[in-house]
């Protein structure tokens, strides 16, 4: 573990990202080679697998920041205000963990853990149900931590360590470790989707026995956003089909067990178990795998919106009456294998005949057939699902009159309930794992406010220091007066050297502290763009806005100029009219932004199960 | 002289002395001020009438131009000024080395209810560009806790000077360009000094460049008139090319002119780069926790040493919390000084933060 840790620490720099690559090959090579350690593949395994943040190959361990700050104060002897102080400093607890035992009498002098008892340890935490048993585990593995070991292993714990999140700089670490070919390394990967499995692959040069295999997760294909069409495509070869609002999702049926993998390829299976329950009991005698949607279904099938899904999420075995108030469908849209054969360098036109054959032959609500159209027909001014003839086949389209016509369909499917589009190229096969142009996803934003910026906090991670994060507000007429009332905050959208000037107007405009967050004078508009609008105590107009992004800074406008409250009233309207939401306010679970109900964490609570709440 | 005239207030201007009359550090023009160094969170003010080490108003002068307004009225190392309170009894003010940059002082205050210490931005030891910062015996002490909470520690001074030369060295045989970010006023002298000492080409920003020449001014040569320590951006494009460092401050990180320096491998040279979130907002590949300040460590010896029987504390984001520890580590009480006027507003303002 502690290579490893050290060459982590080497990584954590952002430039240079040779260097990173370098230090993580290097260390996974000598962890890799040391053929006198009995179980170097073992190491191996373990070694790749908390570099890319991953706790087991299977079951999450169970352990959030509550249980991690017990340890860290009876790890370190300092309190709770101490500890939490310390990781509001650094923005991370992990790394406030480390610091703090540097001060532990002899810690940088102990021997360290080994990545056998790492493992070891992660899975009886797996098991372990008492929260006194997971206690223990973790002060047995801590005690004998160096103190980079427990910073990186406290990362690994909470989910804070990001190297291995960089897109491919693990990947390109292991063909490096061991002279394979990148190519070779990334087809793999996109098939073996445990990354310690691929370098020991990579390790015996066997990356060509690489397949999938039902059963075993792939990664997802995934779909390149789109404002609108801006290249020539061919609409012949293309289909268009609804971008859902829901989790995106694998459904395996293998020897007769039904597995649900969500987004983040973990399992989910008793999170939904009128799906698995339907999958092995329609499917009988077969096996495949199908890569979907889950979706909160209301009256007449008609989708409900996420935020309907969310009671659902997180939990494991539902109760009668949860299943029977949110019931949830698997929207299936492509098949990745079925009865042994595996379809991926199939093209998508036949991997979707095989499907419809398979969701024919299953015949059950749980399990559903999402509708597909030819790009022609959907770019038919007439809503494709309402006539049955075929438009003439129009050769190429130039792209304005794409885009112009592809508004209409887009128009169309938000009529429907869902997000948007999705348009998929034909021939393609399917590219696990990647984001190319086969897929193309047109979403767009639900609309844009001019807000003014009333309160600034310090980020987090790489905007820990800065101020990145904005509380915005809309005017309220009060009688003869207006007063600034908030809507929501902001993350993200702006460029580092943008937050940093942004850091020293707030600072300038400042009029208080408290807590973490400035009051600032209200000067500073931003246009800010959203996915939908939600009632909300949360923010004092009443409203808040979903995912949130900074357009630009509206420096051509006062604070007088921005939009007022009755103007998100009706773009509010507009949408429970179009089904995107639905009137009532949305329950808000847990607290902070861990517990926020956007889209984006998703995967982190589903990864949390069975963690004290 | 009763304890009550030596009460200290938090104005909106900052720190007050009423038995006095005098502002410590303020950051609005007052009438009578002590302002400790030249930084410019401690010098912003300007005052009528301003106490400071000779070194601190000849820097202030050097920062701003001479157009201040201000009435400068130096205080020497080894003298002293006196002042009347309202009841007729005369204070003693002196200073003692306060570490942290050249000229930072300590205001040192006799009255005949005993020695009140004012210690400004404060670090134990000092280098080779200014005096040794240690700790004055008092009664009452004011300190400055930027660094207070437990995962700030240090190494010495002289191994990160050490390190840093070396990790420039290094940089330099490697072909690249090593970056120092650090502030233009006393750490960059520190850092110019350590470089130009181990024999290391220096380059500088002009803000660190103009900061050098005021301290050569003052006695600590830094290879200004001799031109081995160059201007940065008077340079052709090829000398550009040439083995080098470049010093410059922590703000100019993101700016176009080191983001396209394809060589270029930075270093953040604060208290703050043992924080890994520090590097990453600078973007730096390294980082060295030098300080002109006062680690957590030091703080409490500092306290300790001073012997004050109460302590005051300013400056840090866990100011509570640090009055709590240094309180159950001394025996001495420990008072917080928060910013009054802002926390009201804060109040009034504070719809649902
Ligand atoms: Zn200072
Ligand atoms: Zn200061």
């Amino acid at each position: 573990m502690i290579r490893l840790s050290r060459a982590l620490e080497r990584t954590k720099s952002s430039r240079g990202r040779l260097d990173k690559e370098r230090a993580l090959a290097d260390a996974f090579a000598l962890i890799g080679r040391d053929s006198l350690d009995e179980d170097s593949a073992g190491s191996l395994r373990v070694a790749v697998r908390l570099a890319t943040g991953a706790v087991t190959a299977s079951a999450p361990i169970g352990v959030g920041f509550s249980l991690m700050q017990e340890v860290i104060i009876a790890e370190t002897g300092w309190d709770s205000e101490v500890v939490r102080a310390c990781s509001r400093t650094c923005g991370d607890m992990a790394e406030a963990f480390g610091l703090l035992m540097q001060r532990v009498r002899g810690a940088d002098r102990r021997s360290g853990v080994s990545l056998s008892d790492v493992a070891r340890t992660f899975e009886l935490l797996a098991q372990a149900s008492s929260r006194a048993h997971k206690r223990r585990h973790l002060d047995e593995l801590f005690h004998r931590a160096t103190p980079l070991e427990a910073k990186y292993l406290a990362k690994v714990i909470l989910g804070s360590l990001r190297t291995g999140a960089l897109e491919g700089v693990v990947e390109n670490a292991i063909a490096r470790a061991f002279a394979q070919p990148l190519e070779e390394v990334r087809r793999a990967a996109t098939l073996v989707t445990d990354p310690g499995e691929l370098a020991v692959l990579a390790r015996d040069g066997r990356l060509a026995e690489a397949s999938m295999s039902i059963g075993a997760p792939v990664a997802f294909m995934l779909a390149t956003p789109i404002e609108t069409v801006a290249t020539t495509l061919s609409p012949a070869q293309w289909t268009v089909e609804d971008k859902y609002d829901g989790v995106r999702a694998q459904l395996h049926l293998h020897d007769g067990e039904a597995i649900v993998f969500a987004r983040g390829l973990e399992r989910v299976t008793e999170t939904f178990p009128e799906v698995a329950r339907a999958a092995a009991e329609r499917g009988r005698g077969r096996t495949f795998a199908i890569d979907g949607e889950l979706l909160a279904v209301g009256e007449g099938d008609k989708p409900r919106p996420f935020m309907a899904l969310q009671q659902r999420l997180g939990r494991k075995a539902p109760t009668a009456a949860t299943l029977a108030a949110t019931p949830v469908a698997f929207i299936a849209y492509d098949l990745l294998a079925i009865d042994g054969k595996i379809l991926l360098e199939f093209p998508l036109a036949d991997r979707r005949a095989l499907l419809a054959e398979l969701t024919d032959a299953l015949d059950c609500p749980e399990i559903r057939l999402s509708p597909s159209t030819p790009l022609l027909d959907a770019l038919d001014p007439l809503d494709p699902l309402e006539t049955d003839a075929l438009s003439e086949p129009t050769p190429e389209l130039d792209v304005a009159e794409v885009a112009r016509r592809l508004d209409g369909a887009f128009a169309a499917a938000r009529g429907r309930g869902h997000e948007g589009l999705v348009l998929k190229r034909n021939d393609a096969p399917y590219e696990a794992g990647r984001r190319g142009q086969s897929w193309l996803k047109v979403k767009r934003a639900f609309a844009t406010l001019d807000v003014v910026i009333t309160a600034a906090e310090e980020g987090h991670g790489r905007r820990a220091g800065v101020l990145s994060d904005y509380t915005f507000a809309v005017w309220r007429d009060e009688g003869d007066a207006r007063a600034l009332v908030n809507v929501g905050k902001a993350y993200s959208g702006l460029t580092d050297v943008e937050i940093d000037d942004m850091t020293r107007r707030l600072t300038a405009l400042t009029l208080g502290r408290y807590g973490g967050a400035r009051l600032v004078r209200p000067e500073i508009v931003l246009e800010v763009a959203f996915d939908g609008l939600q009632r909300s105590k949360r923010h004092k107009s009443g409203f808040a806005l979903r995912f949130p992004r900074i357009v630009r800074i509206r420096t051509d406008k006062t604070a007088e100029q921005a939009d007022d409250v009755a103007t998100v009233e009706k773009l509010f309207a507009s949408q429970v009219g179009a089904g995107h939401r639905e009137e009532g306010e949305a329950k808000t679970r847990g607290r902070g932004r861990r517990g926020m109900t956007e889209k984006g964490e998703t995967t982190r609570q589903l990864g949390l199960f069975g963690e004290e709440k | 002289m009763s304890a009550r005239e030596w009460a200290i207030e938090v104005r909106p201007e900052g720190l007050y002395l009423p038995a006095i009359e005098l502002f410590l550090d303020p950051a609005l023009p007052v009438a009578r001020a002590f302002v400790s160094h030249a930084h410019g969170d401690h010098a912003s003010g300007g005052a009528g009438e301003v106490f400071a080490s000779p070194e601190t108003l000849a820097l202030i002068a050097a920062r701003r131009g001479e157009s201040s307004a201000s009435t400068p009225a130096p205080i020497a190392w080894d003298g002293a000024v006196e002042l009347k309170t309202p009841s007729g009894a005369t204070a003693r003010l002196s200073l003692a080395p306060a570490g942290h940059i050249l000229g930072a002082a300590q205001l040192v205050i006799d009255h005949a209810g005993g020695r009140f210490v004012y210690g400004g931005d404060y670090r134990s030891g000092g280098d080779a560009t200014h005096a040794i910062g240690a700790p004055v015996p008092c009664d009452e002490l004011v300190l400055e806790a930027t660094y207070g909470l437990p995962i700030f520690r240090f190494p010495s001074r002289d191994l990160l000077l050490t390190q840093i030369v070396a990790w420039c060295g290094e940089r330099i045989d490697a072909g690249e360009t090593p970056v120092l970010l650090a502030y233009a006023l006393g750490k960059s002298q520190a850092l110019a000094h350590a470089c130009l000492a181990a024999g290391l080409p220096v380059r500088a920003h002009g803000a660190v460049r103009k900061m050098c020449a005021a301290y050569e001014a003052l006695g600590v040569s830094l290879g200004v008139a001799d031109g081995t320590l160059q201007h940065y951006a008077s340079l052709d494009a090829r000398a550009k090319k040439e083995p080098g460092v470049l010093l410059t401050p922590p703000w100019t990180a993101n700016h176009p002119m080191i983001r396209k320096l394809k060589s270029a491998r930075v270093a953040l040279v604060s208290g703050h780069a043992c924080i890994d979130a520090a590097l990453d907002q600078r973007r730096a590949d390294a980082g060295f926790a030098l300080s002109d300040h006062a680690d957590y460590d030091d703080l409490i010896a500092t306290a300790r040493a001073t012997g004050a029987r109460r302590v005051y504390v300013t400056h840090g984001e866990e100011l509570g919390l640090f009055a709590r520890l240094l309180g159950a580590a001394i025996s001495a009480e420990v008072v917080p000084l928060v910013a009054a006027k802002l926390v009201e507003s804060v109040t009034v303002a504070g719809e649902e933060a």
